[in-house]
């Protein structure tokens, strides 16, 4: 039976992970090596929903590898598809709404979970128009018509 | 990415701008400056260009040259293959990451779509994250302009003209790009080489860059290595013809062996076969001394049961992964990695490249245009395999010169093939046929399958006059040359497909310090055969955490070699290959395999080409192994046909 790992969200609820699910997270890592987890780790800026997701992710990711170290000799057409296959299942897990794209963004920067962190973040742009992407930041236009027209067309090869 | 935090530090990302909260942010957390420095370090280049677009303050950040450098940095860790693949009258660019640390088992991995450029005659050679080619023609202004050579950014699509050299002439050159870190410019060393009788000789080089002086330089070359260093702009050479063995004489690729320069070889003209057991390396010890060694690469048993078709060396990735690409497109696409220290292989399937698969038809023979059918189609693949498998050079003619410029009297000149439209059965079926001519003892004569005997010409005027006629009745001409420096011209017939190594992808547009170029011409008097390839590569294009060239080949950081791209430039030819040339044409047997074509493509693949008889050979092959052992039979045929050529083939079925 391995360690289990409690955190807290900032909701107060409490969620029961493996160990080896939280060493997915650095900052979680860190806490665990100085063995100051006990009693649950309080993660008062993720909320319940992030968190869940989070883990979710996490759980993927380790039983992905564990599959894949099983497995080293399963081939299939050129071999092991689980890289794609586990792709595959990032993409579907960033198919949420915006807020919660920010959230597990801010959760995997602040858990220092790099794959997650490097998958939310280039989700967050991606086929994003420039409308959306000045929405989501809070931006306020500053180039005039004219100026916005010039800088499009120096980097229109990105909008075919 | 230290700058581009201090960047941050410097103005804020966020704050101050926001407005009240939209409802598409829930969570009123704000969002602190390091995660956008984040989000920014891990976008992709497209939304990069649209982050740009948001505000001045984004664009100025993301456009500032610490940027683009940390965007280069970071792409150059981790090197990816570079595709370019032909599709009619686009190259289309791909990406490909590379598996992290490919064992034996193989692995599938996805291709991101880059670019697509004009239609390519040649691949230069790429640096930094930009990459030059020679486009076959391209409209500017509304005006069709031919062979121009262009820089190019293949993630952004952006491109760059490059002026015609000085003479004004733009076929025949071959231009290399490359990289001087230390002024950080680039510069593309093109050079103008013309035949004279029979001889080529390069007769102009020219230097592109913002700075110039004029050089000269006389230099009879046997085989050699030559290297431009980017600095000086000096041009030196390397012999390694002393230390070579006979045989080896082929083509090379040039990569980056820690930090030396290596030559990787194999026996068939840079050609890796599935029967193949080993292939060879020549590491460059010392430039001065012009000391060469040594190494053997075994192929595992492996290679048997992973290799069906013929691979390519196409270069070096990392410090000790050599990449072979089949040299035909095969569905699904690989590419094959060699660990040199394991001796192991591994077979990585590419994604995302089946739209470039040969969709061959017969009607896509009559509907698309010409250079889609010589280069997608099937038939005219396997012959221009075989015959470069025996050391001919393909070419298509450009038909708008018409036929008055092809030098008959060429000592390379080997023969002509030509495509010529046929209509049979008071029309009703429309086909095309190969036609071939070959000077015979001076003699030429028309080979054609149809004709009961051979038909002497009397003069070459009336060669020219019977393709020019065919011409205006919508023939096309192959002409077959033995190989020379033209060889590079095959790059695209060859391969629907290259793969060039590790390439890095930039998010700047090609520089434009060209722009501000001068030229400089630089007499030359070459009075050998060849000369061999002259790279003006600094930073070797296969290497992905790479220094600098210093051991005992760099003199500078600055200097010479190693474009790594293998497929432009064949043309090593050295002494050695040329007496074996010579020797070919003593044999006189090579004969052209007249090819006719199956009116279906999936129909029962007939056996293709015949052995050793003077049949026609009908290759009609359905699919790519057939294909594979198509061109394999084609070269043992030509192999073993050492008769003259006989009154042509019994005219097949008409097809």
């Amino acid at each position: 039976m391995s360690k289990k790992i409690i955190f807290e969200s900032s909701e107060g609820e409490s969620f029961e992970v493996d160990e080896a699910v939280a060493l997915e997270c650095q900052t979680i890592k860190n806490m665990i090596e100085d063995d100051c987890t006990d009693g649950g780790i309080p993660l008062a800026n993720v909320n319940s929903a992030t968190l869940t997701k989070v883990i979710d992710y996490c759980k993927k990711h380790v039983e992905a590898a564990a599959a894949a170290e099983a497995n080293a000799g399963d081939k299939d057409i050129y071999g092991a598809n689980k890289d794609i296959e586990l792709k595959t299942w990032d993409e579907e897990f960033v198919k949420v709404d915006q807020p919660l794209l920010f959230d597990l963004m801010l959760a995997a920067n602040f858990l220092i979970i790099p794959g997650l962190l490097d998958l939310t973040c280039k989700t967050m742009m991606r086929g994003k128009t420039v409308l959306q992407i000045r929405e989501i930041f809070h931006i306020k236009k500053d180039y005039t018509d004219a100026e916005e027209a010039e800088v499009r067309k120096e980097n229109a090869w990105a909008f075919e | 990415m230290k700058p581009l935090q201090k960047n941050f530090s410097d103005m804020t990302i966020s704050g101050g701008v926001t407005e009240s909260t939209s409802t598409l942010h829930r969570n009123s957390l704000p969002i602190p400056d390091e995660v956008i420095a984040d989000i920014f370090s891990r976008l992709s280049s497209e939304s990069i260009a649209r982050c740009r677009c948001v505000c001045k303050l984004w664009s100025s950040i993301l456009a500032h040259q610490d940027f683009t450098e940390s965007f280069l940095t970071k792409s150059r860790v981790r090197p990816q293959l570079l595709f370019a693949c032909d599709a009619g009258m686009e190259v289309f660019f791909f990406s490909s990451a590379q598996p992290e640390n490919p064992k034996e088992n193989s692995f599938v991995v996805a291709s991101n779509h880059l670019a697509r450029f004009s239609i390519s005659d040649e691949l230069c050679g790429c640096t930094n994250g930009f990459f030059l080619y020679v486009s076959k023609m391209i409209w500017m202004e509304n005006e069709l302009h031919v062979y121009v050579p262009l820089m190019c950014n293949p993630s952004t699509g952006q491109f760059l003209t490059l002026p015609k050299l000085k003479s004004g002439k733009s076929c025949g050159v071959q231009s290399y790009l490359g990289y001087e870190p230390v002024a950080n410019e680039l510069k593309v060393f093109s050079m103008e080489v013309s035949r004279v009788n029979g001889v080529l000789i390069s007769v102009e080089h020219q230097v592109l860059t913002t700075e110039a002086k004029i050089l000269s330089w006389s230099y009879s070359l046997i085989s050699m290595v030559a290297c431009f260093d980017l600095r000086s702009e000096k041009l030196s050479f390397i012999n390694f013809m002393e230390t070579f063995s006979k045989e080896m004489h082929h083509s090379a690729t040039i990569v980056n062996y820690n930090g030396k320069l290596g030559l990787l070889m194999s026996r068939d003209f840079g050609l890796v076969h599935r029967a193949n057991a080993s292939f060879e390396m020549w590491v460059l010890q010392d430039a001065a001394k012009h000391e060469w060694s040594k190494l053997v690469f075994v192929l595992p048993p492996l290679w048997k049961d992973v290799v069906v078709d013929t691979m390519c060396i196409s270069g070096m990735v990392g410090t000790n992964e050599i990449v072979f690409s089949p040299i035909y497109q095969r569905d699904p696409f690989y590419v094959i990695y060699y660990n040199v220290e394991s001796k192991k292989i591994t077979k990585v399937g590419i994604q995302g490249l089946e739209a470039f698969q040969e969709t061959w038809t017969p009607l896509s023979l009559l509907l698309k245009p010409h250079h889609n059918r010589l280069t997608g189609n099937y038939d005219v693949n396997v012959m221009i395999a075989a015959l470069e498998g025996k050391g001919k050079s393909v070419e298509w003619h450009d038909k708008r010169y018409g036929a008055y410029s092809i030098n008959l009297g060429a000592d390379a000149l080997m023969g002509i093939v030509l495509n010529v439209p046929v209509t049979r059965y008071v029309g009703l079926w429309r086909s095309r046929r190969w036609v071939v001519m070959r000077k015979i003892n001076g003699v030429w004569y028309n080979l054609d399958c149809d004709l009961t005997v051979p038909q002497p010409f009397t003069s070459e005027d009336e060669v020219k006059g019977f393709l020019d006629q065919n011409l205006s009745l919508g023939g096309e001409i192959l002409v077959i040359k033995n190989l020379s420096f033209i060889f590079h011209h095959r790059s695209l017939f060859w391969s629907q497909c290259n793969v060039l190594t590790s390439n890095y992808f930039s998010i700047d547009p090609p520089s434009p310090q060209l722009c501000s170029h001068k030229l400089l011409s630089l007499s030359l008097d070459m009075s050998a055969t060849e000369t061999k390839r002259c790279n003006a590569n600094t930073r070797p294009v296969t290497c992905g955490k790479q220094s600098s060239f210093n051991g005992s080949y760099g003199k500078s950081p600055g200097c010479t070699t190693s474009c790594g791209l293998r497929l432009p430039r064949k043309t090593e030819a050295t002494a050695a290959r040329l007496v074996k040339l010579l020797s070919c044409k003593l044999v006189k047997g090579l004969r052209l395999v007249v090819m006719r074509r199956k009116k279906k493509k999936r129909s029962p693949p007939l056996k293709a080409s015949s052995t050793g008889r003077s049949q026609p050979s009908v290759i009609s092959v359905p699919n790519d192994t057939c294909r594979s052992e198509a061109i394999e039979d084609c070269i043992q045929f030509i192999n073993s046909s050492t008769s003259f050529i006989r009154s042509s083939s019994v005219s097949g079925r008409t097809s």
